[in-house]
Parts: C-alpha cells; structure tokens; sequence
C-alpha cells in the first residue's frame, strides 16, 4: 500500500525545495528562462497542473533545470550546420584494421551480436565493407519457432555504413531449423541449417538458392 | 515480442475494466512529432555523430528526447563502457570514448537547432550482457555527469542535456535483480530512462506485490522500479506491436502500450513513488508509425483512473546513425 503520509511528505519537500531553487535563480535574472526550462520538464496534464512529482525525481529536475540556467546565461556561440569541427570520418572501419574492400568476414559464434529490435536466435554473421556495398548478414532462427530459419540483412552504399539503414528479414524456405553461415565466396554465403541441410544465399539478388 | 505474440493480439480485444472504471479523459493533446534515436553501429566517430545530431537539430521538434544506444554493458580490462554493434560483431568502447562520441552529437544539435530548441540526451545500454551490475550503473551515471559537466563548460546546455538511459526487457540475459542493481547504482543524480518492453506482463491487470509474472521471472515491480520507482528511472517504453485492442473507453491501443498502463496503475496502487509519469514512447523501424505509437500509448495512459494526461514526448529508434 502506498503511504500516503509519506508521500505527502516527500511531495511537499520536494515544492520547498523547488521554490527555493527558483527564488535563487529570479534572484540572478535568468528566472524566466529557468521556469521556461522546468516548464518544459512538467507538463500540463489536460489543461490541469499535474501533481506534485515525488521529491527525488523533483531534485533530479531541479538539477536539470539547473544545468539549463547555466547553458542560457552562458550560451556558446552557434557555429552552424557547415563548421563539423571534426573533420571528414576516418577511413574505414574505424575500429578495427585490415578489412579488405570487398571481400566478406565471417563473425564467429562468440563475437556475433544479433541485430536490434528483430526477435531471433543468432548463430553468426558475415559482413563485406565496400565500395560497391557495405553489408551485415546475420544467420539464425526465428526466436519462437527455432525451425523457421531466417537471415537478417543490413545493406549500405557508403563504406562508412554509420548512416540509417533497414534490417531486412528472410525467411529460408523449409523447415531447415536454426541457419549457420557455413563459407562465403563473392557475395554469395553457403547456409547450413540446423537439420544438416545446405542453402545457398545471393547477397546481389536477395534469394536463397536450393 | 514474438510473432505469435502479436499474432494473439492481431483481432481486435475489448479490454474489460478489471482494473477499475475507465478514467476521466483529458482534453486531448496534440501529438508532439518525433524525433530520430539511435542504435550505434559499424564505423563510428565523431564527424558522424556531429552530422547525426546536426540532422536531428535541422528537424527539431522543439523539445524532445534521442537515445543513443551503445548496446551490451561491458567491463574490458578493468574499464567499463559497452559493446555496440560492430558489423555483425561486436566492438568495445570505454565510457570514455562514448561520453566523447555523445558530446559530439550534442554539439552537432546545438549548432543546427533553433534557438528555442531543447534536447534531453540519453545514452544507453541494454540487459543483454553479464556486466549489468551496480558498478556498472555507477560508472554509466558518472559518465552521463561528464558529459553534462562538459556541456555545461561548453556553454551548450541550454539547449543540451544528457541522462542515462537502458533498454531493459525480460527477455535479454540479465535477469530483474541484476537490472534493479544496475539502476540503483546509477543514483540519484541524473535520469535514466527505461526504453525497453514489459515482455510477457498482463496487458489486463495487475496485482498485491510483487505484481504479476512477466517472462523470466520478472515481476510488474521489477518494471515499475526501473521506470519509476528508483528515483532516476523514468519510463520511454517500447511500442512497436501491431495488433491492437480496444481499451475501455472505447479508444484504440495495442499490448505494448497496455502492459505498461498495468505497470502505472501498479504503481498508483502500490509503488512508492505513486503513479509512474510514462515519458514518451518508443517506435521501432518498419513497425508502427511513431504517431500511432504515441497515440496507442497516450490513449491507455488516459483510460485507466488515475489518467496520466499528457505525454511529452515520442521518439523512433533507428539502426545507424
């Protein structure tokens, strides 16, 4: 049960300590700002006020607000969209040397990591870094039928492959159970599935080849 | 979510009011657009970043929130940061190397953004690893306060912010007490928002604590401490499903959103802290739009007595930068 005592408490020491902030905060001039800012952290609800938030969230606002009042009354000059003070993107990939353009890697079992968002069961991927194309291959199955085999690819023009991109999903025909990039040739990837069947895989076409 | 999972949910539900009558609505709100988050991936540096929150300035919502996620908490050598998705593998960065990386988005905002813009920053990780732990929590908070401290002294945190932030799901490989560690160890300095699912939680109810299951153990309290309860967590959940059902009131939502209106009305029965303020949601590409997203979720935060109200923002969690 919730405590409601308690929670008052909380509440009211939370608004104290919020007023107090902001009477400081008029005190130095940038106390519209600063209310401009803490309205932006508490929303009306339906033309209503909201209730008071607990008091250790309103202290981690508070905190915020302060961070804001200061970027405001200390506002860096805008350098604009064409000054990327970083320079071009080092040359690719960053983070790991000797890949070849062109010519694919396979991920081990241990250091693949399956794509975000899609609901599988990763064995390993392949991937090739450009030019022509930049390109992830994951191998798996479909995390709640384990005999529906998928692969999920990831295609980019730019080498650097930092951009948006869609993950695709393809479903292997059959019932060969849990997918495995077995070798790659080109763009072509030799599939075995978890009953011991071979597909093949035409990265350039998107199918699967018997 | 599986596909079967949304496949049960494809035909329309009518929701009964198990969990109480249907809330007073509020006036409606306008949908606040959508901004574009991130899972980090393949051959990352700073000009990218830069560009990527330069872009996400161009099309500003106004106030909004990017989560930038970096993927597997990690510990290499004694250094903790996270494993993001390297080109099917997996590439280590130190909280370091991150807290530069985030830097350089914020930076890339504030010099592309109106005037009038604002940008909470989160930087994330998920539960899919052996290293969600308190300590990591800790380092992760200390590293959102470097960041801060560095926009701040940059004089970019008027329009700049950065907080934590964890996809958290039953289904990744830490279970809800590693994940409950993990958030207290992030403190109580900044926020951390929880962008995960309530995999397996009741869309229809809930219950005495600790809640009822959800997958792997997890209960609706594990949800409702991570995305409310700990004083940093703060909800952005997931909603991607595309089956939908029809709430009590008549308005349409879906699953996703309905398990995290029975974490919220948990916690207005029983949680700590009360009620949990959902955030904003989460849409995933080639799911649902981010507007219905949003619009699933607002609506079954405001069917249900205590209503919620408004729902600040939306956001659409993208692969790449």
């Amino acid at each position: 049960m919730v405590d409601q005592d308690r929670v008052g408490t909380l509440m009211a020491a939370g608004e104290r300590l919020r007023r107090r902030w902001l009477r400081r905060l008029l005190g130095t001039g940038i106390g519209a700002l600063v209310l401009a800012g803490v309205a932006l952290t508490a929303p009306t609800v339906g033309g209503q006020a909201p209730p008071p938030l607990p008091a250790e969230k309103q202290a981690i606002l508070d905190r915020y607000a302060g961070l804001q009042a200061q970027g405001v009354a200390r506002p860096a000059p805008v350098a604009g969209a064409a000054a990327n003070p970083y320079g071009d993107p080092p040359p690719v990939p960053a983070a790991r040397p000797g890949i070849v353009a062109g010519v694919g890697r396979l991920n081990g079992e241990t250091e693949t990591m399956g794509p975000p968002g899609i609901a599988g069961r990763f064995t390993n991927s392949w991937y090739v870094v450009g030019p022509p194309l930049t390109a992830i291959v994951w191998a798996g199955a479909d995390r709640d039928d384990t005999g529906q085999g998928i692969l999920v690819v990831s295609v980019w023009t730019d080498a650097q492959a930092t951009s948006l991109a869609s993950l695709k999903v393809l479903l292997a025909p059959g019932r060969t159970g849990q997918l495995r990039i077995a070798a790659a040739s080109g763009y072509g990837l030799v599939l075995v599935g978890r009953d011991g069947s071979r597909l093949g895989f035409d990265l350039g076409s998107m199918t699967f080849q018997k | 979510m599986g596909r079967w999972g949304r496949a049960l949910v494809a035909a329309a539900l009518a929701v009964t009011s198990m969990v109480g009558g249907p809330g007073n609505a509020a006036a409606a709100q306008a949908y606040p657009g959508y901004t574009l988050s991130h899972y980090v991936q393949n051959s990352i540096s700073a000009s990218a970043f830069y560009s990527s929150g330069c872009s996400q300035g161009r099309i500003s919502v106004g106030n909004g929130i990017v989560v930038l996620d970096f993927g597997q908490p990690w510990v290499s050598n004694g250094t903790y940061g996270a494993r993001y998705w390297y080109y099917g593998g997996v590439a280590f960065l130190s909280t370091t190397a991150i807290a530069t990386y985030v830097q350089g988005f914020g930076q890339g905002f504030y010099d592309c953004s109106p005037a009038t813009s604002y940008l909470r920053l989160a930087v994330g990780v998920n539960n899919d690893s052996g290293y969600v732990t308190s300590g990591h929590g800790s380092a992760w908070s200390a590293m959102v306060g470097a960041i801060n401290a560095w926009l701040v002294a940059r004089g970019y945190s008027g329009r700049v912010t950065a907080a934590g932030a964890i996809d958290a799901e039953p289904g990744f490989a830490a279970r809800a007490p590693a994940v409950r560690a993990w958030m207290t160890g992030f403190g109580t300095s900044w926020l951390a928002y929880d962008f995960g699912s309530a995999d397996g939680c009741s869309w229809t109810s809930y219950a005495p604590p600790p809640g009822l299951a959800c997958n792997n153990g997890w209960r609706q309290d594990d949800l409702y401490y991570l995305a409310w309860g700990a004083p940093a967590g703060w909800g952005l959940p997931e909603v991607y499903a595309t089956g939908t059902l029809t709430l009590p009131n008549g308005a349409p939502s879906n699953w996703m959103a309905n398990q995290w209106e029975m974490v919220r009305l948990y916690g207005a029965r029983y949680g700590s802290l009360g009620a949990a303020v959902i955030a904003g949601q989460m849409a995933q590409t080639d799911s649902l739009s981010p507007q219905t997203s949003w619009t699933y979720l607002y609506n079954s935060v405001n069917a249900y007595s205590p209503v919620q109200g408004n729902v600040r923002w939306s956001t659409k969690i993208v692969w790449g930068l």
